[in-house]
C-alpha cells in the first residue's frame, strides 16, 4: 500500500523524555479518528541530532520540520497537513525565512554536515530491519561474503584510511590485519559502546537510531579476520539503545543475517551483548575485556595487544560503534569514495556532541577538516545568550580546551593534537565568559578521581593530589608554586600511568595553565574568581545608587538574606549569602555588584 | 555452572527484583552457585561497579547527572532543589525508603543538561521548571508501585 505522506517522529532518548512516545500514539489515533490513516503512515525513527529543539517532527514528502512538538500538536498537524495538505506554521523550525518550504537543507544547523555514520538515524524506523534493507543495509555484507575474500575487505579498509572513532585513531586496517594473522581458531569482534566520557553521546544516538549498521559492520569484521562470534559491550546507563539492540539482533536472525550460514555462504557469525555498571575505565579496551569476562574491570598492561591476546586471551578485534558504523558505507561505496571526503590523514567524517553554551546543541557530523568555528558558530549558531566565547573542550576529560585564537584550525587527529587537545570520542563542550578554567578543570580532575580504578599509583595519587591543588586554589588558598606543582604531577602521571585515564588526566588542567595562566594567578594572588564561579572568592553587594527598591532580588533571594522597604535601597547580608547569584541574574538595574 | 561473563547482567537483573534497589546477600549467595565465585570475589566485583548498591537504597532510584556539562549547566541546583522536596541532605535515602538520591556520572543526554534519571527513565532539561515534572513523576511513580520499583515513565 503507497502512503501519500510519512510522518518521522523521533524517538531518540533525548525526544523520548521530551514525551514523543506520546506525540507518536497522538499522530496514530489522529489519524485514525480524522481518516486518513491510509494515506499517512506515522514511524518512529532515531535521533535527528538536533536535540537542542526537540522533540522533532519530519513530514515528507514535504520535509516540513517542526521543532518543540508537544502531543497537543497532534491534532492540528493531522488536520492540517494530513488532510488539507498545508503546513503547520508555528510549529516550523523557521518561521520567518520560510518562502515555500522549510527543508532540512535549509536549516543551518544541518548545511555543513556531511552524514555517513548518521545517514539513518532519523531516517529510518530502527526497529524495522526491512527499512534498513531498503537503503542499502546488510548489502555490504552480502558484497564482502559472495564477491570478496577476506584479505580484500581489509584492502578496502586501508584504501579508506579510517581511524578509530574511539580516541586513538588507529587505524582500523591496520588493527584487523593484525588479529587476522594473529595464530589461533577461536578469534572475536567487540563493539565499544562504553562511552563513558562526560559530553559524549554519539554512540549511544548510532546504537538507538541505526542498531543494524553497527551489526552489518560486526559480521563484516567476522568475516575479514576469521572470527564467529561478536559482543556489544554497552554501558547498562542506555536502556534503549540496549533494547533496540537486542530487537535489531533478533530480527537480523530471523532474516538469516545473523547466526549459521549467513545467506548460504557458509560464514556464520552471531552478536551477543555484554551490560557495564557505571565504570568510564571499562571503556578503555583492556579494563572492557576483563570486565566483558566477568571482572573487575581494570586495565592491563599493553602489549600484548588485544589483536594478539584479548578476549578470554584470544586474538580480538574492539572496535568502537562509530568506527564500525562507517563500514558498511566504505565497502558499499568503495574506499576511495570515503577517502576523498576529509583530509588527506584523516579521512571520512566525525560525529561530535555539540554541548554547553551553545545556541544548538546537538548532534554533528561533518567532513575531517572542517573547522571548530563552522561547527560552533555555523552549526551551533554561536553562543547562548548573545555571550562571549571562552574556549571549547575536545577529548573530554582526557582532551584540553581549545580557545579563540585557534578556532580557525581544520579539524583532524592530527591538528587537535597540535593545539595540546585530541580528538577523544566526540564530546565538544563550550563554554563561555561565565565559565570559571579552574573551576571546570577541578570537575574534571574530580571526575577522574572518582573513575581512576586504582590499580597503578601515578593515576589513584596523582589525581588526587592535583584535585586537592585545584580545589584549594578555587577556595582562594593557593600559591604560585601550586602552578608548578601541577605541571609537575601533571607530567608524572602522564609519564607513568599504567592507562591513558592517568596518562591523559592533567590534560585538560596543562591545558587550561596554558592559555589562563592569569586566570589562575587572580585566584591565586588577588583571591579573586572573575566569573564569580568560585563561590568562596566572590562577595555580591547592592549599589545604592543604582538601586530602586524593586524587591525582585529580594523575593528571588533562597535564604532569604536581602532586606530592605519597596523603593528604599535594599541590602545583602553577607554573613548569611549563600553565593547562588540569583540576585545578581535577577537585577533589571545592575545594582548587584559581584565581585 | 555458568560463564561469568554473564554476571554483570545477572547482577543488574538482582538487583532490580530486590526491589530496593541492591544486591541482597541471598542473592550473592545464589550468584555463587550459579557462577562458581566465592563470597569475596562476587564483592570485590559488585563493589567495583558504581551501579550496584551492597547495602539497601530507597525503592525508586534517582540519579543526579554530576559531569562537567551538567554541572556547568546547574545540577547542584538540581541536587538541592530534589533534597530539599523529598528531604534528604546532600545523597542518601530518605527515612521511609522510598527514594535514593545520589549523583552519578553523564548519562550521555548532554545536550538536555542537566539530567537527571529515575529508575532508569532520563528526564532531559531539569532546570528549575523541569524539576517539577520530575517531582510528579516520582510522586506518581511511588503512589502506582507500592510492591516493586517498577516506576513510571516521565509523563
Ligand atoms: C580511560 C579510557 C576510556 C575509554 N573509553 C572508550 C569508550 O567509551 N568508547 C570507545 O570506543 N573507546 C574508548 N576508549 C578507547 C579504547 O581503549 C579503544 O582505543 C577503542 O575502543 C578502539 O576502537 P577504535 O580503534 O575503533 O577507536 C577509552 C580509552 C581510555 C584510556
Ligand atoms: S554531562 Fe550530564 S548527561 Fe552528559
Amino acid at each position: 500500500m503507497a502512503y501519500r505522506q510519512y510522518m518521522l517522529v523521533c524517538g531518540g532518548t533525548g525526544c523520548e523524555s521530551g514525551k514523543s512516545d506520546e506525540i507518536y500514539k497522538r499522530l496514530i489515533a489522529e489519524a485514525d479518528a480524522q481518516g486518513v490513516k491510509d494515506a499517512v503512515q506515522i514511524v518512529k525513527t532515531g535521533c535527528f541530532g538536533f536535540c537542542e529543539k526537540g522533540p522533532i517532527v519530519k513530514v515528507l514528502p514535504e520535509e516540513s520540520f517542526y521543532v518543540e512538538v508537544k502531543p497537543d500538536d497532534a491534532k492540528e498537524i493531522i488536520a492540517e497537513q494530513a488532510v488539507k495538505g498545508r503546513e503547520v506554521k508555528r510549529l516550523l523550525y523557521d518561521k520567518s525565512t520560510r518562502k515555500s518550504n522549510n527543508k532540512i537543507d535549509d536549516i543551518e544547523f544541518y548545511q555543513k554536515q556531511f552524514r555517513i555514520v548518521l545517514r539513518n538515524c532519523g531516517v529510518i524506523n530502527p526497529e524495522n530491519i526491512e527499512e534498513y534493507i531498503a537503503r542499502d543495509g546488510y548489502a555490504a555484507l552480502e558484497k564482502a561474503l559472495f564477491q570478496m575474500k577476506g584479505e580484500d575487505v581489509i584492502a578496502e579498509l586501508k584504501t579508506a584510511g579510517l581511524r578509530g572513532r574511539g580516541g586513538a585513531g588507529f587505524p582500523t586496517w591496520l588493527k584487523w590485519d593484525l588479529t587476522r594473522k594473529a595464530p589461533g581458531d577461536v578469534k572475536y569482534i567487540i563493539c565499544n559502546a562504553d562511552e563513558g566520557d562526560p559530553g559524549a553521546y554519539m554512540d549511544r544516538s548510532t546504537i538507538e537510531g541505526d542498531p543494524h549498521s553497527v551489526l552489518e559492520a560486526m559480521a563484516l569484521a567476522g568475516y575479514a579476520i576469521g572470527s564467529n562470534k561478536g559482543y556489544v559491550y554497552i554501558r547498562a546507563e542506555y536502556p534503549l539503545a540496549i533494547d533496540r539492540l537486542k530487537i535489531a539482533i533478533a530480527q537480523a536472525k530471523e532474516y538469516g543475517l545473523l547466526g549459521d550460514d549467513i545467506l548460504g555462504s557458509g560464514f556464520s557469525f552471531d552478536v551477543e551483548i555484554r551490560l557495564g555498571a557505571g565504570a568510564f575505565v571499562c571503556g578503555e579496551e583492556t579494563a572492557l575485556m576483563r570486565s566483558l569476562e566477568g571482572n573487575r574491570g581494570m586495565p592491563v598492561p599493553k602489549p600484548p595487544f588485544p589483536a594478539i591476546s584479548g578476549l578470554w586471551k584470544k586474538p580480538t578485534v574492539i572496535n568502537n560503534v562509530e568506527t564500525l558504523a562507517n563500514i558498511p558505507v566504505i565497502i558499499t561505496k568503495g574506499g576511495a569514495w570515503f577517502a576523498k571526503i576529509g583530509t588527506e590523514k584523516s579521512t571520512g567524517t566525525k560525529v561530535f556532541a555539540l554541548t554547553g553554551k551553545v545556541n544548538n546543541s546537538g548532534l554533528v557530523e561533518v567532513p575531517m577538516g572542517t573547522t571548530l568555528r563552522e561547527i560552533i558558530f555555523d552549526i551551533g549558531g554561536g553562543i547562548r545568550g548573545g555571550k562571549k566565547f571562552k574556549g571549547v573542550q575536545t577529548g573530554g576529560p582526557s582532551g584540553g580546551i581549545i580557545v579563540e585564537k585557534d578556532l580557525d584550525a581544520p579539524i583532524s587527529y592530527e591538528s587537535l593534537a597540535a593545539l595540546g587537545s585530541m580528538m577523544g570520542s566526540g564530546g565538544m563542550i563550550v563554554m563561555d565568559e561565565d565559565d570559571c578554567v579552574v573551576d571546570v578543570s577541578k570537575f574534571y580532575m574530580e571526575f577522574c578521581v572518582d573513575e581512576s580504578c586504582g590499580k597503578c599509583a601515578p593515576c589513584r595519587i596523582g589525581t588526587n593530589q592535583m584535585h586537592d591543588i585545584l580545589d584549594r586554589i578555587t577556595k582562594g588558598k593557593g600559591e604560585e608554586a601550586d602552578l608548578a606543582r601541577l605541571e609537575r604531577i601533571g607530567k608524572a602521571m602522564t609519564k607513568a600511568s599504567l592507562c591513558m585515564l592517568g596518562g591523559s588526566a592533567a590534560n585538560p588542567t596543562l591545558s587550561t595553565i596554558r592559555h589562563f595562566r592569569e586566570e589562575y594567578l587572580a585566584h591565586i594572588r588577588d583571591k579573586k574568581c572573575l566569573t564569580g564561579k568560585c563561590k568562596d572568592l566572590v562577595t555580591y553587594s547592592i549599589d545604592p545608587s543604582k538601586c530602586i527598591g524593586c524587591t525582585l532580588c529580594a523575593k528571588k533571594c533562597p535564604v532569604p538574606c536581602i532586606a530592605g522597604e519597596r523603593k528604599q535601597a535594599h541590602v545583602i547580608d553577607a554573613s548569611r549569602c549563600v553565593k547562588c547569584g540569583e540576585c545578581y541574574a535577577v537585577c533589571k538595574f545592575g545594582a548587584v555588584v559581584k565581585n | 555452572m555458568e560463564r561469568r561473563d554473564k554476571l554483570l547482567s545477572w547482577l543488574h537483573e538482582a538487583q532490580e527484583r530486590s526491589g530496593r534497589n541492591y544486591l541482597d546477600p541471598k542473592d550473592l549467595a545464589a550468584a555463587g552457585k550459579r557462577f562458581g565465585l566465592t563470597g569475596a570475589e562476587l564483592r570485590g566485583v559488585a563493589s567495583y561497579y558504581s551501579m550496584y548498591s551492597l547495602k539497601p537504597r530507597g525503592r525508586h532510584l534517582i540519579r543526579v547527572c554530576d559531569s562537567p556539562v551538567c554541572r556547568m549547566l546547574g545540577s547542584a541546583g538540581v541536587l538541592e532543589a530534589l533534597g530539599g522536596a523529598l528531604g534528604i541532605d546532600g545523597e542518601g535515602t530518605d527515612a521511609e525508603g522510598r527514594f535514593t538520591l545520589e549523583t552519578c556520572q553523564c548519562l550521555g543526554h548532554c545536550a538536555s543538561a542537566p539530567v537527571v534519571a529515575v529508575d532508569g527513565t532520563v528526564h532531559a532539561d531539569s532546570g528549575p521548571d523541569g524539576i517539577r515534572s520530575v517531582l510528579a513523576s516520582l510522586r506518581e511513580a511511588d503512589e502506582s508501585s507500592s510492591t516493586l520499583g517498577g516506576g513510571g515513565r516521565g509523563d
